[in-house]
């Protein structure tokens, strides 16, 4: 059973240094909305899809987007229903159902969320969970901070992972095919599953205060680290020179084309 | 390092202020010298985990309640547990939610770090310690993929590498297989510090290890000899008559998964039968229950039952699994809640429904209003126990049910689970135990399994 988010492997995405990868990430997420145009943001998209296709493999992508399909179904459902104002596209006797603000707006959003979505993953799923602390500590985080993204980070899968645990556990308590005076329904409500999820992410909240003050956390003298980057030097200089560049370059050149 | 404990009451808190709390401990004296090995043995429910987490000063604080005495760590009275990490250490019975990081390396770093270590100490440290508990493999595997077993070896090895001069031990040698026992006990047994251990039962391994015993019951501590600790275990077991014929059968099963393969040539159970299964940690016990229940995906094989071939959803209707981790089986508020939820799909009234599960509540001694979160993990495990025996299954597979369990309790249950004639495969690392009820055993060696003759 998976309970990280971590991806292995060997690819130069893998291999890019945590810090210049934070930093990569966050002016990533800005160039997303300085695209001017939905073909430029959706050019920008599919090359971020591919970069994560070759990192992490097609499956995982793939795997990835179906996660957040289910956002990008409602935001289908609503926005262009939500904007009543400007051409009409598609239209039922008189009234409009969906006009090409709407659309354009949807297309915007849509295209946004997937890429800032894909490049945050590949955070992630490039990046080992320690590499990420290590990089946070290195732009001085505060302790308090550390631990609640640490937790964050053991937590956020391990729902995923417990989602699975309740699921089985209902899944076995099903009834024998063979019993009488059983009702058939069939095995596909989610909601006793997520009141499930819910009381037992809340029973972890006290034991995990016990355990960040058994392990230490909020004492007096000064902690150390364990999980230390390479102090950098040129390598690293070249690593956060690509962070910078490639987002400047991208921007650059969809501004001159548009 | 002594531990004093002086006139400890201690008593959970209800959330109706109308309403007398339940008293756990009262008036409770314990004396540990320095470099003293105590045992506090006591049934699931009697304060053992409570009194570990009042000894590491961590109740009240972080259970709801209300405690009244003096702890005093070498006479000094501290105030948090952060205080005491330098001399002090846990290991907690179900280390699962205790984790906070991701994996084993950084698990057993994280003390050290509060401590202030330098870095090429903290390394050799960290891995001497994940060497000597058989994790250096798994030292990058996320902690969530790791068995039972080696999840309470992290948490002995993340326990044991401040070097502590007193070491509570809730229930540490339950999840470990006989190799790993016995290096727990020369741990207890050379280490210069003082240790507390609890337990529900008094294995083996405890044999001439303490220096002193105490039986914890109706909220008073009793000092006992090793004798009477060891005669306080003796069960009876009552073996399952059949009540039918039949099999449930497994040919040719193999799993694989990186870095693990399991072969099982061929296994079978009767109606009416109990049979055991023992293994290494780690060796893929629950992995091939999983299997049996189709919950994990299986490379070749069949599993048949009364000589027909079952589909991945016969099994987990037929095949009822009691989890090795009650906590990934139990998610609901009460007692009722859970057994209630088995019997959604029966269609018959609600009065019923009600009788049936004040029976079996009743049957397993506990009670239907009661906070299945906040029971002790002995109790949530025969609450799983419970909730199979409302389903009715024709076979059961007990994932280590004697572990948090008096061996009476653990007997029980396989009793009372058998006593429709189901057939039951009991997985467990107490020999003694496995012995006394199954009539067959099977084991896993080197990923492959097969009977012991």
């Amino acid at each position: 059973m998976k309970s990280s988010s971590y991806v292995a492997g060997n690819g130069i995405y893998h291999r890019f240094d945590a810090r210049a990868k934070g930093v990569f990430t966050v002016l990533m997420i800005v160039v997303f909305f300085l695209m001017p145009d939905l073909a430029s943001l959706y050019a920008l998209v599919a090359a971020v899809l591919v970069l994560a296709a070759l990192e992490i493999g097609p499956a995982k992508m793939c795997a990835d987007i179906a996660m957040i399909a289910p956002m990008i179904a409602v935001m289908f459902i609503f926005m262009p229903l939500g904007s009543r104002n400007g051409d009409p596209l598609v239209c039922i006797a008189s009234f409009t159902l969906v006009t090409r603000q709407a659309l354009d707006g949807f297309l915007t959003v849509t295209g946004r969320f997937v890429g800032i979505s894909m490049v945050c993953s590949l955070m992630m799923q490039t990046t080992r969970g320690y590499e990420v602390m290590a990089a946070l500590s290195w732009f001085r985080l505060p302790e308090s901070a550390s631990v609640v993204i640490s937790l964050a980070m053991r937590f956020i899968p391990d729902m995923a992972v417990t989602f699975r645990q309740i699921r089985e556990s209902q899944r076995l308590r099903l009834p024998d095919p063979q019993a009488v005076n059983v009702r058939r329904r069939p095995f596909a409500s989610i909601f006793p599953t997520l009141v499930s999820m819910i009381v037992s992410a809340l029973r972890t909240i006290p034991v995990s205060a016990a355990a960040i003050d058994l392990r230490g956390y909020g004492r007096r003298n000064p902690r150390t680290r364990y999980r230390r980057l390479e102090s950098g030097g040129l390598r690293l200089a070249i690593h956060f020179l690509f962070a910078f560049l490639v987002p400047a370059v991208l921007t650059a050149v969809a501004l001159m084309t548009a | 390092m002594s531990l004093t404990l002086e006139d400890i009451s201690f008593s959970y808190g209800t959330q109706d202020e109308s309403t007398a709390a339940s008293v756990l401990f009262e008036h409770l004296d314990l004396e540990i010298a320095d470099g003293e090995k105590v045992l506090v043995l006591g049934q699931s429910g009697q304060g053992k985990s409570t009194l570990c987490s009042i000894v590491s000063l961590l109740a009240p604080q972080y259970t709801s309640g209300r405690l009244s005495g003096r702890i005093l760590h070498d006479g000094v009275e501290h105030g948090d547990a952060h205080d005491i990490l330098d001399f002090f250490s846990l290991v907690p019975q179900n280390p699962s939610d205790w984790f906070l990081t991701g994996t084993a390396e950084d698990e057993v770093a994280l003390p050290l770090e509060a401590l202030g270590t330098g870095h090429e100490q903290m390394a050799s440290r960290v891995w001497r310690e994940l060497e000597a508990w058989g994790l250096e493999r798994y030292h990058d595997t996320p902690l969530g993929e790791l068995s039972g077993g080696e999840r309470k070896r992290v948490a002995l090895a993340c326990a044991l590498v401040t070097r502590p001069r007193l070491c509570v031990y809730d229930e540490s040698f339950d999840d470990l297989d006989a190799r790993w026992k016995a290096r727990l006990r020369e741990v207890i047994a050379t280490g210069p510090g003082s240790a507390l251990v609890t337990s529900c039962r008094f294995l083996d391994e405890f044999d001439g290890l303490f220096d002193s015993i105490w039986r914890i019951s109706d909220g008073r501590l009793e000092r006992i000899g090793q004798e009477e600790a060891r005669k306080a275990d003796a069960f009876t077991f009552t073996p399952p008559r059949p009540m039918r014929t039949g099999c449930l059968e497994v040919h040719g099963l193999s799993f694989h998964r990186p870095g693990f393969d399991l072969s099982v040539p061929s296994f079978h159970v009767a109606a009416g039968e109990v049979v055991c299964l023992t293994g290494p940690n780690g060796s893929g016990k629950s992995t091939f229950a999983r299997l049996v229940c189709a919950l994990e995906l299986k490379a070749s094989g069949d599993i048949t039952i009364d000589g027909v071939r079952q589909s991945d959803g016969d099994l987990m209707r037929r095949v009822g699994y009691v989890f090795q981790n009650p906590d990934h089986q139990i998610f609901l508020p009460t007692v009722r809640d859970e057994l209630m939820s088995c019997l959604d799909h029966l269609a018959i009234g609600r009065g019923e429904k009600r009788e049936k599960v004040d029976r079996t509540a009743e049957l397993f001694a506990l009670d239907p209003d009661e906070n299945a979160c906040l029971m002790s993990y002995g109790r949530r495990k025969r609450l799983q126990c419970a909730i199979y025996h409302l389903l009715e299954r024709p076979y059961y597979i007990l994932d280590e049910i004697e572990a948090a369990l008096p061996a009476s309790d653990g007997a029980h249950m396989v009793e009372l689970l058998s006593s429709r004639g189901a057939g039951i495969i009991v997985i467990s690392h107490d020999k003694a135990f496995a012995r006394r009820i199954a009539s067959r055993s099977y084991t896993i060696e080197e990923g492959v399994m097969h009977e012991v003759q």
